[in-house]
């Protein structure tokens, strides 16, 4: 054997790569440093704090997650957004990274482990419903005083959705940007086919299901068109159908205090369970569970008479099915309750710990702000709503008299409530409905049951 | 190597088996130190965090045996996910176990194109779980799927709601995984090929048919390799996430029906921040894995048969 490599040798070259690697695994000192110390500077200088001290060609850095794909339009108009930002702040270095939420939640595991670890980034794009269980976990920023020295106040928005980035201890721990709002549509030849005029919709929960009735189809034992299934679509959300009974879950006053299981909420949960009995619920189910691309869903092809959903369907009609006559009004309601909507849409945070505070909230000020590459920039291009009233002037949204129905919806509209245990809550009521209308349990039990688990549930916040 | 030299009672390590010992440690430390800071670690705080009260986000804080109490008395979803997994542990292990030993009988026949067969066979393993999930949803739609329409076409019945159905959503997901056994039954081949001929040509001479040779010759000998692969897809079946999760877009829905126990751990791990639950979670899981592991060795000797000793 040739003494090409002895064992001598070898260890001392693997020893000096060893060595290689530690060093380049070490955490490199200068990060902080070209700042002067990182957190050492404090978010007191309000916004725009470049002045503040940097030397010579050292940039205050900002780090940015987002959730849009990049190739998606979201992220598109985003990015723009965002260059417009490092175009109009050259003393910053602000830099974006994509990182996805999971499927079937609303979070990022990265986001949540980068806090843990202490090391988050400086803003992120948050789902604003679960901005209570982050702040109630120590996770979130508190942007009071901020908001204050830079005259973001409550009035500017609208109350919805101040209310659920405040609703933790009455502090302010995000930024509300878009947002969205629930509707009953219509297709208009389906409603006409079975003897009714379009233009003449119920207004009460009794006419709907009347109507529902005679709008049910069968063939060859399948299911050929459903008149009405209420949790189809975003009918399935929580909380809706409780409001349009004229439910209240939570109030502001008494926060800890939240009721799922009162009369009205088994009446309402009854009430679908009518449904589930009288119509075939695994036809129903296929219907619901019929999993595909958007254009194949049975509203684009006269299979569904009503159903709830987002102003984004909209869009979705234009591009799926421009042909289909379509109408919108909003919720029916039982004798006592009220029409209502659930407002959605997301936030931007500055996570804790962030490095720079003041660069964060520089930064999520103005991507949420009123300015022209701010909220309603991103609204307009992607045909969300904004949560800023001024913005909401704007005649763009109501242009369209179906979307108008949305935008007048704006000031009723409730949210999630703003409870820590809101993630707990919305899963467990789904999956309430979802054992109810299977029979697996009855209304009042499924809701005493989910009452008594949040009870559990809300303690460790107390 | 220095373990079979045995005989020689606790002789005090030479010079050069020290320095061989201490080279050994040496170059496998990458590995040791990785294990224990990446796996051994991890493994023991989880039993710590398993008593705590733990968000991720904010400190643990130490609560006895709350978790485990609370699993037990008071959790229904962790019952019923508990239930789903065994449920499917104990019709699909037995089902896969026997499907792939027929399916790898079948392709060991000397007939053209064996080889073309066992690709085929062996292809949906290399489906990711994704995309095999979101295939047979569409397969397995009651309204537009295929199996329906052919069961339509055929037999001129309603098929059944499959996923959208709760009593039916098991039975589909065993069927779709029973879809991916082509690994088994690759090493069921392998195995086949060690049966010795001349047990066969015996059992031929002594007049024994088809079944005969399958019952006492095939299957005792191959029956190391039915022990290794009743454990690991016992495990694995236990450990059932991914199809699940993406057929039931994450929730466990109809009627928790597909909430299997991975997915309720995980929830709790994720979705609701209880991740000292989480971990009190895994560990029950862990024990009852154990406990069948434990189960099944102990039974081996009475079934399972080593050609080597």
């Amino acid at each position: 054997m040739s003494e090409l490599l002895t064992r001598r040798n070898f260890l001392k070259y693997s020893a000096l790569a060893a060595g290689a690697v530690l060093a380049a695994c070490t955490p490199s000192a200068p990060t902080g440093g070209t700042e002067g110390g990182g957190e050492a500077t404090a978010p007191t200088a309000a916004s725009g704090g470049g002045a503040s001290a940097p030397a010579a060609g050292a940039k205050e850095k900002i780090l940015y997650w987002d959730n849009s794909s990049p190739e998606g339009l979201d992220g598109q108009v985003k990015e723009a957004m965002i260059q417009n930002y490092r175009d109009n702040n050259p003393d910053k270095e602000l830099e974006s990274v994509y990182k996805p939420t999971t499927a079937g939640t609303q979070m990022s595991e990265a986001l949540l482990t980068s806090i843990a670890a202490g090391n988050p980034p400086d803003a992120a794009y948050f789902d604003r419903f679960i901005v209570a269980a982050w702040a109630a976990e120590g996770s979130l920023t508190d942007l009071t005083d901020l908001c204050a020295s830079n005259g973001i106040t409550s009035d500017q928005y609208f109350p919805f959705a101040w209310t659920e980035v405040t609703g933790w201890q009455d502090k302010v721990w995000a930024l509300p940007f878009d947002t969205d709002t629930r509707a009953v549509y219509f297709d208009k030849a389906v409603i006409s086919e079975g003897g009714f005029d379009p233009e003449n919709m119920p207004t009460t929960l009794e006419e709907l299901d009347a109507m529902a009735e005679k709008l049910f189809k069968t063939e060859d034992g399948r299911m050929t068109r459903a008149g009405f299934i209420p949790w189809y679509g975003q009918g399935g959300c929580p909380y809706l159908w409780e409001w349009t009974w004229g439910h209240k879950f939570w109030d502001k006053s008494d926060p800890s205090n939240i009721v799922v299981n009162s009369d009205i909420c088994v009446a309402s949960m009854e009430w679908r369970r009518q449904y589930a009995e009288k119509y075939d619920i695994q036809a129903y189910e296929s219907f619901s569970s019929a999993f595909g691309t958007e254009a194949l869903s049975p509203f684009y092809v006269g299979q569904l008479g009503m159903w709830v959903d987002g102003d984004w369907r909209i869009a979705g009609f234009k591009k799926y099915a421009p042909d289909v006559d379509y109408g919108i009004i909003t919720t029916p309601f039982p004798a006592g309750g009220r029409t209502a909507t659930m407002a959605g849409g997301w936030s931007v945070v500055v996570p804790a710990g962030a490095k720079n505070v003041a660069g964060g909230f520089d930064f999520i000020s103005t991507f949420g702000g009123p300015g022209e590459f701010g909220m309603n920039y991103y609204c307009r291009e992607t045909a969300h709503i904004p949560t800023l009233k001024t913005l909401a002037e704007d005649p763009v949204y109501t242009e369209d008299p179906k979307h108008k129905v949305f935008m007048d919806l704006l000031p009723i509209a409730d949210t999630r409530p703003p409870v820590p245990i809101g993630q707990f809550l919305w899963t467990a009521l789904g999956e309430a409905r979802d054992l109810v209308i299977h029979g697996t349990k009855t209304a009042k039990e499924a809701l005493d049951d989910v009452q008594a688990n949040a009870a559990k549930e809300m303690e460790r916040f107390m | 190597m220095a373990v079979s030299v045995a005989p020689q009672k606790r002789r005090r390590m030479s010079k050069l088996e020290r320095s061989d010992f201490t080279w050994g440690v040496i170059f496998a430390s990458p590995w040791i130190i990785g294990f224990l800071a990446l796996t051994g670690w991890p493994i023991l705080s989880s039993i710590y965090y398993s008593f705590t009260q733990y968000s991720v986000l904010s400190a643990s804080r130490w609560v006895g045996f709350s978790n485990y109490r609370e699993l037990f008395m008071v959790d229904d979803v962790f019952r019923r996910s508990l239930g789903n997994s065994a449920y499917f542990a104990v019709f699909f292990v037995p089902l896969a176990i026997a499907c792939a030993i027929t399916i790898a009988i079948l392709l060991n026949q000397k007939i053209h194109g064996q080889t073309v067969y066992r690709t085929i066979y062996f292809l949906p393993v290399l489906v990711p779980d994704v995309a095999l999930s979101i295939l047979w949803l569409w397969m397995l739609n009651p309204q537009v799927g295929l199996v329906n329409t052919i069961i339509w076409k055929f037999f001129h019945v309603q098929g059944p709601g499959w996923v959208a159905d709760p009593k039916w959503s098991k039975p589909a997901v065993i069927l779709m995984s029973l879809w991916t056994i082509g690994r088994s039954v690759v090493i069921y081949l392998a195995a086949l090929q060690d049966v010795p001929q001349d047990l066969y040509d015996a059992g031929a001479v002594d007049g024994t048919n088809w079944w005969q040779r399958i019952r006492h010759v095939t299957l005792p000998m191959i029956s190391s390799v039915i022990f290794f692969t009743l454990i690991t897809s016992m495990i694995g079946a236990l450990q059932m996430f991914t199809v699940p999760y993406i057929m039931s877009q994450g929730d466990g829905r109809p009627a928790q029906s597909l909430m299997f126990y991975a997915m309720a751990l995980y929830r709790n791990a994720f979705v609701y921040f209880k991740m000292g639950y989480a971990c009190a979670m895994a560990w029950v899981l862990f024990i009852i894995v154990m406990f069948f592991t434990l189960l099944t060795f102990r039974s081996s000797g009475r079934w399972v048969y080593y050609a080597g000793g």
